[in-house]
């Protein structure tokens, strides 16, 4: 074995204990950034109680994988919490005076279609025909949107300033 | 904390669930659940914790004082009431199904 070789197996020993060194540090960093993406309430638990569990992983490289999963586990933990929480609906008056049919959009549907004018008259009608009641072919369609809201627990902003004026 | 979604229950909920029924007066952490059913961290707190929001589980803190201990505490899981009945009607509708199977 010459020179060369025994400097070179010395390098990469040292090499390997310093990266041996540095999973510690590594898991740490790894479960804090899993507990970073849970909401407010329960990151500081999550955190401590990951913390203390990595200490029963054995292996310095299997605490490192371990501690990984953890990024996933958060993301399916929060996926979760983003389900909708409260179903809004919001009712709509189109007024038209088209004739025939395409004032809507097709995949919104109208719940009531009423004549425009002051005989307000409810009508059910596949094609626009001018009013029983009173002759008109103004129309007043009534939709309806139904959504679901999800609450994040946090927002940012983005702000940019002028520095030329 | 209770909520009134119920938990899929997914095979890997379900041998979850069997380590807890198995051991119904015992609190477990995480660690020793991972070590009998050998299920991977992202899979396991999950569940953990969908279990604990339907209330069929609950969790505190160890006793030993963090500080005193130098070292972060450890939660302990344990089945509540709830969460044994539930889990023993799970498994029975599966014994039923398994055995229908059988059968056909």
């Amino acid at each position: 074995m010459g020179l060369e070789e025994i400097v070179l197996a010395l390098l990469a020993g040292l090499l390997i204990a310093e990266v041996l060194d540095w999973l510690p540090l590594l898991t740490t960093f790894v479960i804090q950034t899993a507990a970073r993406r849970l909401p407010e309430d329960v990151r500081s638990r999550r955190r401590e109680e990951w913390l203390a569990e990595a200490e029963h992983i054995p292996g310095k490289v299997s605490r490192v994988c371990w501690a990984l999963g953890l990024i996933l586990a958060s993301a399916r933990m929060s996926a979760r919490d983003r389900e909708p929480i409260k179903r809004l609906s919001v009712t709509s008056v189109v007024e038209t005076d088209t004739i025939g049919s395409g004032a809507l959009a097709p995949d919104l549907h109208a719940s009531e279609v009423t004549c425009r004018c002051s005989c307000g008259a409810v009508l059910d009608e596949p094609e626009r025909l001018p009013c029983p009641r009173c002759g008109s072919t103004s129309r007043s369609i009534h939709v309806s949107i139904s959504e679901g809201v999800v609450a994040l627990a946090g927002a940012s902003i983005e702000a940019r300033t002028t520095r030329y004026q | 904390m209770t909520d009134e979604r119920e938990p899929r229950l997914s095979f890997q909920t379900l041998q979850v669930l069997q380590v807890f029924l198995e051991r119904p007066e015992h609190k477990l952490a995480g660690a020793d659940i991972r070590v009998i059913t050998r299920l991977a961290s992202g899979t396991l707190y999950p569940i953990l914790a969908r279990l604990e929001e339907a209330g069929w589980l609950d969790s505190e803190w160890e006793n030993a004082d963090a500080s005193n201990a130098g070292r972060p505490r450890r939660r302990y899981y344990r089945i509540t009431a709830l969460g044994a009945r539930r889990a023993g009607e799970a498994f029975e509708r599966m014994q039923v199904r398994r055995q229908g199977l059988a059968w056909a």
